[in-house]
């Protein structure tokens, strides 16, 4: 660990592919910790993984052999426990995950972020039974408990799937606009992508300020033997379709896809974040864990400095993907660059203390104010 | 692809298709044109006082010069969209009685034309049309049939947009056949994605529904809002037969033209459409037998037609509309909610007041008084045609064609008046060509369903469609001053 101990990217890296070991009793499976930077990162309990977690009176460290390296392991939080009006466990409702309060509808859906992926994907029977869709009050109470708590800073909606050529957005509309009127924060939705594009339009008119289709498998290949209902019923076309328009749609860099190292062949990845960067959307790297374990952090040192370079060649804004802990950002991959650019960096910091995240959050509805025309308030754009 | 799950069986018309717009233009470009919307306001009430309070011309009366007035602030209000058309069509009706121009218990009569009950019941019709699945399977048993290869079927869209037009709005046509279009092009394969096949699709259901849609006074509301104002203006009217005789050898001129070009530019390599016929048979599957509901919208429509064509004259276009209306809630084909949901009830206040205006210009002698400045520039009106003919063109582009109709038609009534042209003949040089849109998303709701499919871009179709544009131009010419003289209304003989 003496090379990680100096880049907190690799050391996110490493703790995704080899997890920690730490005592586990009842407590969760993974732990969310913050390392050097304020570099967020997610670590499976690992007892065969020779990163320990040493918990200390002052500080946490992670050991390994005679590297030590302090980070900060995240409590769990208090508002977990307590019940919602409807008598839902909050902790059931919404996770926190790096800055992120998670709320998964109808179950989620993601390999590495929920960690199980729905019946669409797995090309199983739509009839099984769904997740949960929770009451839009519940949310709220969840949500409230989380932000009152400091636990989060912004919310994001993983949704399972839902019928309808939107992908179900329009069920997601009450949550959106219930989280839009009480918190002023950033929402970001993950979802398969719809059959009709017009509902990118409405997601961000309706108040999404981010939003990521994640093909996760990179190739047309990969898609079919891991999600062989992902390449049945949508097929990758649809994503790259989708994430297209969205990115003509929302601003520049809010728009992400998620690509997990161990499904796909390394190259093929790297081509696949190419054709990303080329349509204007942000690439963000997973790891799968049980695919990916025979990989050392250092061999793909490479696919990550390339997930900085294509971004900062096509010019994107690295600032939408941050505070991640499951998957590592643009942003974070400058780390493994050697004299990366520092002005992504210099952006993203000014967005990060209490004025910059006010600006950011005020430009963001400035912009949607400017870009959004709601037509059927008046029949001007029928054009008859 | 197998068959997608995210496809609603029973796809309803989908009114909120055209409810959100995200301006994608730079950042700057968008403030720009927002921070003009106070400037326009103020210029279109500063042009109205301007007028207002002028000495009036020699030759202009004191309430000519109110209502011209009032039909500058209108005119600069529909064409720059500073206020919603419907409030600056209901801000024309109650300025014609606070100005004086008439009295207001005249001003809201002209409400009650013919013109807007016939929109109206035109609007149910497609309702019913579209709730019972009608135009779906229409569509659907077409493509089926007739888009067995790759320019067969951009032919079967094409055509059947075109012809589906001819007796339904539109809009209503591009809602139908936009999902089935998108359902085509998504499931070709990345290939054949990668072509410009899809993009021919797109077009040939915008192109097909726009040029299909001046065949009849159904296709677009414009043609009966041209009627309500010819017809309150100077008691002249068109019938749905004769609408048509003027317009159908136009309208099969300009598809031929428009299929040479969406072939030349478009579809001239042929491609694997195997995914597509699938996924088309798929949604013939799901549609099943043709049910008694689909079967009586089929047959009402279709005596509806026939009465148009036979009996117009004896019971009135809106006449027959509104018994065919009743006819579908007697067979109970159609629900006031689902007419609630479908019907634009916007355009119908925005036609009152423009019929009203119209009316106004005319009877104030205001439209002959600009006709008469007009006809001091130009003593030719075959140039004066053509110059009409191209200007609404080229303005129905970027502008509601009602507001190009309602801003053109008074003064060209006018023109033609001064220069001796028939009255019908101008009405339609200038409404028809208004309708003929190719280029830009924001013209006709099908182009913008066309766009919405993301295969389309603008550049990709200026030089086409400025061809078509000119086409559609030097056709409609040749139409009137060739053909139209046959059916007795050639635009240099004087009627009305």
């Amino acid at each position: 660990m003496d090379e990680t101990a100096k880049n907190p990217a690799l050391l996110k890296l490493d703790l995704a592919l080899r997890g920690v070991d730490a005592p586990a009793a009842d407590g969760p499976i993974w732990l969310e910790l913050q390392l050097d930077a304020d570099i967020w990162a997610r670590a499976r309990i690992n007892p065969d993984s020779s990163i320990k977690l040493v918990r200390g009176a002052q500080a946490d460290l992670l050991r390994e052999g005679d590297t030590e390296v302090a980070v900060r392991l995240m409590p769990e939080p208090e508002y977990a426990g307590r019940k919602s009006r409807s008598g839902v466990a909050l902790g059931n409702i919404a996770t926190v995950r790096g800055a992120y309060a998670v709320v998964e509808l109808n179950g989620g859906c993601g390999a590495c972020l929920p960690g199980r992926v729905c019946a669409l994907c797995r090309g199983r029977e739509l009839t099984e039974k769904p997740g949960e869709m929770w009451p839009v009050e519940d949310v709220v109470d969840a949500l409230g408990a989380i932000f009152k708590e400091g636990a989060a800073e912004f919310v994001l909606f993983q949704v399972g799937y839902l019928p309808g050529d939107d992908a179900g957005l329009k069920m997601l509309f009450p949550y959106i606009e219930t989280v839009r009127r009480h918190f002023d924060t950033i929402v970001a939705l993950a979802m398969h992508p719809p059959a009709d594009p017009r509902s990118i339009e409405r997601a961000y008119a309706a108040g999404v300020d981010a939003i990521s289709y994640n093909l996760e498998a990179a190739d047309a290949d990969s898609l079919q033997t891991y999600f062989p209902g992902r390449a049945r019923f949508l097929g990758r076309s649809r994503y790259f379709h989708s994430l297209s328009h969205a990115a003509k749609v929302f601003p520049g860099g809010a728009v992400l896809c998620e690509l997990t190292v161990g499904l796909s062949p390394e190259e093929k990845i790297a081509e696949a974040m190419a054709e990303l960067t080329e349509i204007g959307v942000l690439p963000i790297l997973s790891v799968d864990p049980a695919r990916a374990q025979n990989r050392a952090a250092a061999d793909l040192v490479p696919l990550y400095a390339r997930l900085f370079n294509e971004v900062h060649k096509a010019g994107l804004n690295m600032s939408w993907a941050r505070d991640l802990s499951h998957a590592i950002t643009p942003l974070e991959a400058r780390y493994f660059v050697i004299n990366a650019p520092q002005f992504p960096v210099l952006l993203h910091n000014l967005s990060r203390n209490r004025i910059g995240a006010l600006a950011t959050r005020s430009l963001a509805k400035m912009r949607r104010r400017l870009r959004v025309r709601w037509v059927r308030a008046s029949f001007d754009s029928s054009r008859l | 692809m197998a068959e997608d799950p995210f496809s609603e069986a029973e796809r309803r018309v989908p009114p909120e298709l055209l409810d959100v717009e995200v301006d994608t233009r730079p950042l700057a470009m968008v403030l720009l044109s927002r921070s003009l919307r106070p400037f326009l306001l103020i210029a279109g009430l500063a042009v109205f006082f301007l007028i207002l309070h002028a000495t009036p011309p020699a030759g202009l009366s004191p309430a000519g010069e109110r209502a011209l007035a009032i039909f500058a602030l209108c005119v600069i209000y529909w064409v720059t969209g500073a206020l919603p058309l419907v409030i600056t069509g209901l801000l024309a009706i109650i300025l014609l009685g606070i100005c004086g121009v008439m009295p207001a218990r005249t001003a809201y009569s002209l409400f009650g034309s013919e013109a807007v009950f016939f929109v109206l019941a035109a609007f149910m019709l497609a309702a019913a049309v579209n709730y019972r699945g009608l135009g779906r399977r229409v569509a659907v048993i077409v493509f089926a049939r007739f888009g067995r290869t790759s320019n067969g079927l951009i032919r079967a869209i094409y055509l059947l947009s075109a012809l589906m037009s001819f007796l339904i709005p539109e809009h209503a046509v591009a809602a139908i056949v936009f999902p089935i279009v998108l359902n085509v092009a998504d499931s070709l394969e990345p290939a054949a994605r990668r072509t410009r096949y899809p993009t021919a699709l797109f077009l040939a259901m915008a192109w097909g529904t726009n040029i299909g849609g001046i065949a009849t006074l159904l296709g677009g509301a414009r043609g009966p809002l041209a009627l309500g104002i010819l017809t309150e203006s100077t008691g002249v009217t068109i019938s749905f037969i004769r609408w048509s005789a003027a317009t159908i050898p136009l309208v099969a001129l300009l598809l031929l033209v428009g299929y040479l070009v969406l072939t030349a530019f478009f579809a001239y390599e042929p491609v694997n459409i195997d995914p597509s016929i699938a996924a088309i048979t798929r949604r013939r599957l799901q549609l099943g037998r043709i049910s008694f509901e689909e079967t009586a919208v089929a047959a009402v429509l279709a005596v509806t037609v026939v009465a148009w064509s036979v009996a117009s004259q004896k019971l009135g276009l809106a006449g027959i509309a509104i018994l065919a209306v009743v006819a579908l809630f007697v067979l109970d084909l159609l629900s006031w909610q689902e007419v609630e949901g479908h019907v634009n009830w916007g355009i119908i206040l925005m036609y009152g007041g423009a019929i009203a205006l119209g009316s106004a210009l005319e009877r104030s002698k205001a439209a002959a008084f600009i006709a008469q400045q007009i006809a001091k520039q130009t003593s030719s009106p075959t140039l004066l045609l053509a110059a009409l003919s191209l200007t609404a063109q080229f303005l129905g582009e970027t502008l509601s064609h009602s507001a190009v109709v309602a801003s053109l038609l008074p003064v060209g009534l006018g023109l033609a008046r001064r220069f001796g042209l028939d009255l019908r003949a101008l009405t339609l040089a200038i409404t028809l060509p208004a309708g003929l849109t190719y280029i830009m998303p924001v013209s006709t709701p099908a182009n913008a369903l066309a766009y919405s499919g993301g295969y389309l871009r603008t550049k990709d179709l200026l030089v086409p469609g400025l061809i078509l544009i000119f086409a559609s131009w030097i056709g409609l010419n040749l139409v009137m001053h060739l053909y139209w003289p046959l059916l007795g209304f050639g635009p240099l003989a004087v009627k009305g």
